[in-house]
C-alpha cells in the first residue's frame, strides 16, 4: 500500500505519528475558527484532538493516512465509514479531516491523500465518498469540485 | 515640489506647510484644469471639432475601436482612481477627502510626464463594485493609475484589472515603489560587489510596497528561500499560526509565507536581520524601529533601505555608523531617495506613447534597469545609487526604454521607430511645460 510521489510517501498512520498528526488536525480546527464564531476552538482542544487521533487508529471504520516526507508528517486525511440507511449505496466514506502543511502545498499532496483513501475505500467495497467542511472554505470547495465532488446536503445551524 | 519635513525641523514646520497648503488650495480652488490644444479661429471651427464634422471620426472608431487611441485624447488620458481607503498616513478617509491627493498626483503626471491625468475618487468600498466601475470607464482612458487603496484589497483589484482590461493598470503604491526599490538595489549591489542571486534580503513590513517589491526582486533573480519577511507579528514562515488564515485573507502574503524563508527562521526584526546582506524596510515611522546593534549583526557591507515616511526606521547616519555601506530612504533631504515620482510619470509616458495594452513585470524590470543604468553612467557612489528628480533626462530615457519594451512584447497599438518614439516622448514632456511657462510669463497663471 506504499506509494511514492515526488518527495513524500503516503502510508497508513502509526502510533508514533500521533503527536505530529494531532498538530496538523489542530491546525485544521483552528483554520475553521476563521469562518464563524461557532467554530471557536475550545481550550481543551489539544488533548481532545490527541484522543481523537489515537482512537481513530484503533477503529476499523476509520482510515487515517499520512503524507510522510523523510519522517516528517506533512499531510493527513481521516475518513469515517458511515452507513446511510435510507439510500443506495448503503455506506459512504466521509472525509472529516484533510490538512497539508503550508510549505508542502501546491505539490499535489492533498489530491494524492484523497485519491489514496478512495482506493482503500473501493477495496473495502465502499462506492461513495464525501467530505465535510465549512461552506465558507472556498479553497476546499474548489479543491473538491476539481476532484469531481458535488454538494449533496446542507447542514444548517442556528443558536437557540 | 514640497519636500518632507526637514532634518531637525519640528512639527511646527510641517504645520506651516499644512496651513499654507490649505490657504492656497482655497485660493486656487484646485490645481488642474482642462485646456483645448487645437486652434479655434472662429466659431465655424466647431463644425470640425464638434457637429457635424465630429460624426466622421465617430464612424471611424465605430468600425475600428482602437482608432480611439489615434483620433481622440484617450491615448494620453489616465484615470487616477481611488476609493480613499488608505490615503497617505490618514487612513480610510473616503473618496471626497482623497481628491486633493489624486489631483496632486494628476499635477505630477502632467508636469513630469506630460500625461493628462483625471482625479477619480469613487464611492465603491466593495472590491467587485470598484472593479466594475473601473472596467466601465475603460473606454475613456489610455491607462489606469490606482492610488491609495488599502491592502490586501489593492492586490486583488490590481490582479483582476490587469487581467481584465486592455489598457495599462498600475498601482503606484505597490509597483511604483517596488520599481524604485529594484533600481536602487541593483546599484547598491554593484557597489558592494554582490550578486542578487546570492544575497539574503530581509523585508520589514509586508504591506503593498514590500509585497510587490519582494515579488519583483524574486522575478529579477533573488532566491525566494533567501528572503525573510517580517510583519507586525514577527518573521513570516510557513508554519506560523496565522498562515492558514492568510490563505483566505491575504493570499499574496500567504504566497510569500510559503515561498520565502527556506531556513524557517523565527522571531522578530533583530532575528530577521542577523547575517542578512540587504534590508528593505517599509514599515512604520522611526527612528528606533531598526536599531544600530541589529545593523552591526548583518553580513559584511550591509545595504539598508529605510523607507518609512516622514522618519525612516533608522536615521541614515546611525545606519552608517553601524557599518551600513549603502543607505537609502524615502526622503528628498537625504541621499538615495527611493521615490516613486521617478517612476510613474515616465512609466506612463512610455506606455501611452505606444498605446500599450499593459504594463508587464518585464516592463517594470526593464524600467528599473534603465533607471539604475542611468545612475551608473553618471558614476555610482555610496550616496548616489539612484537618480534624483532634478535629472530630467532620466524621465525621457526610462519612458523610451519602456515604450520600446512594450513594442518588443507586441502589446503596443502604435508602432514607432526608436527615433520617432524618442521625439514623441520629448515633445510630450516639453510642450506642456513650454505652454505652462508661457501662461506664467503672460501672467495668466500666477
Amino acid at each position: 500500500m506504499f506509494m511514492e510521489k515526488g518527495e513524500y510517501t503516503i502510508r497508513s498512520a502509526r502510533k508514533e505519528d500521533i503527536e505530529q498528526i494531532s498538530d496538523l488536525v489542530l491546525r485544521l480546527k483552528k483554520l475553521n475558527e476563521e469562518f464563524d464564531p461557532l467554530y471557536t476552538v475550545r481550550q481543551e482542544a489539544p488533548e481532545v484532538v490527541r484522543k481523537y487521533v489515537a482512537e481513530s487508529l484503533d477503529r476499523d471504520d476509520i482510515i487515517l493516512l499520512v503524507a510522510d516526507s523523510l519522517g516528517k508528517i506533512v499531510g493527513v486525511v481521516r475518513v469515517e465509514i458511515r452507513s446511510r440507511i435510507f439510500y443506495e449505496p448503503l455506506i459512504a466514506g466521509v472525509i472529516t479531516d484533510l490538512y497539508v502543511l503550508p510549505s508542502y502545498r501546491r505539490k499535489g499532496v492533498g489530491e494524492t491523500l484523497v485519491s489514496s483513501v478512495i482506493k482503500i475505500l473501493r477495496s473495502r467495497g465502499v462506492s461513495l465518498v464525501s467530505a465535510e467542511f465549512p461552506p465558507m472554505n472556498k479553497i476546499a470547495v474548489e479543491f473538491y469540485t476539481n476532484m469531481g465532488f458535488k454538494p449533496l446536503m446542507y447542514v444548517f445551524f442556528k443558536e437557540i | 515640489m514640497v519636500s518632507d519635513t526637514q532634518r531637525g525641523a519640528g512639527p511646527s514646520s510641517t504645520d506651516r506647510w499644512y496651513m499654507l497648503s490649505l490657504r492656497l488650495h482655497r485660493e486656487y480652488r484646485g490645481k488642474i484644469e482642462i485646456m483645448p490644444k487645437i486652434p479655434i479661429k472662429s466659431l465655424d471651427d466647431f463644425a470640425i471639432w464638434y457637429t457635424p464634422g465630429v460624426a466622421e471620426p465617430s464612424r471611424a472608431i465605430a468600425k475600428s475601436p482602437d482608432l480611439s487611441f489615434s483620433l481622440t485624447s484617450r491615448w494620453n488620458m489616465v484615470a487616477v482612481v481611488t476609493d480613499g481607503s488608505r490615503v497617505l498616513g490618514l487612513g480610510n478617509i473616503g473618496p471626497e477627502p482623497s481628491y486633493p491627493v489624486m489631483e496632486g498626483k494628476a499635477l505630477l503626471f502632467k508636469y513630469l510626464g506630460g500625461v493628462d491625468a483625471i482625479p477619480l475618487p469613487i464611492r465603491a468600498r466593495d472590491p467587485e463594485e470598484f472593479i466594475n466601475i473601473v472596467k466601465s470607464v475603460e473606454p475613456a482612458f489610455g491607462g489606469i493609475n490606482l492610488e491609495d487603496i488599502e491592502s490586501p484589497k489593492c492586490f486583488y483589484i490590481l490582479e483582476r484589472l490587469r487581467k481584465e482590461l486592455s489598457i495599462p493598470v498600475w498601482h503606484d503604491d505597490q509597483q511604483g515603489t517596488a520599481t524604485a526599490i529594484l533600481a536602487g538595489l541593483i546599484n547598491a549591489l554593484k557597489i558592494v560587489n554582490k550578486k542578487i542571486s546570492d544575497v539574503s534580503i530581509t523585508f520589514i513590513g509586508a504591506g503593498a510596497s514590500n509585497i510587490a517589491a519582494a515579488n519583483i526582486v524574486i522575478k529579477h533573480g533573488a532566491k525566494p528561500g533567501n528572503i525573510v519577511m517580517v510583519d507586525s507579528k514577527g518573521i513570516l514562515h510557513s508554519e506560523r499560526d496565522d498562515v492558514d488564515k492568510l490563505m483566505f485573507e491575504n493570499p499574496w502574503k500567504y504566497d510569500l509565507a510559503i515561498k520565502t524563508n527556506a531556513e524557517h527562521r523565527k522571531g522578530g526584526i533583530r532575528d530577521a536581520l542577523r547575517g542578512a546582506d540587504v534590508v528593505i524596510a517599509a514599515s512604520r515611522p522611526g527612528p528606533g524601529v531598526i536599531r544600530k546593534e541589529w545593523i552591526e549583526e548583518m553580513n559584511k557591507d550591509p545595504i539598508v533601505f529605510a523607507l518609512a515616511n516622514p522618519v525612516p526606521e533608522i536615521w541614515p547616519w546611525e545606519a552608517r555608523e553601524a557599518g551600513a555601506r549603502v543607505v537609502a530612504t524615502g526622503r528628498s533631504d537625504f541621499p538615495n531617495q527611493i521615490n516613486n515620482s521617478l517612476v510613474f510619470p515616465s512609466m506612463f509616458r512610455g506606455v501611452l506613447s505606444v498605446g500599450a495594452k499593459a504594463i508587464t513585470d518585464e516592463m517594470i524590470i526593464e524600467f528599473a534597469e534603465t533607471l539604475a543604468r542611468y545612475a551608473e553612467k553618471k558614476g555610482l557612489r555610496e550616496d548616489y545609487i539612484i537618480p534624483t528628480m532634478e535629472e530630467w533626462e532620466v524621465f525621457i530615457e526610462t519612458a523610451l526604454a519602456v515604450g520600446i519594451k512594450a513594442m518588443e512584447l507586441g502589446i503596443n497599438r502604435i508602432t514607432l521607430t526608436r527615433e520617432e518614439l524618442l521625439n514623441s516622448i520629448r515633445e510630450q514632456i516639453a510642450v506642456p511645460r513650454a505652454k505652462y511657462e508661457a501662461l506664467i510669463r503672460a501672467g495668466l497663471i500666477k
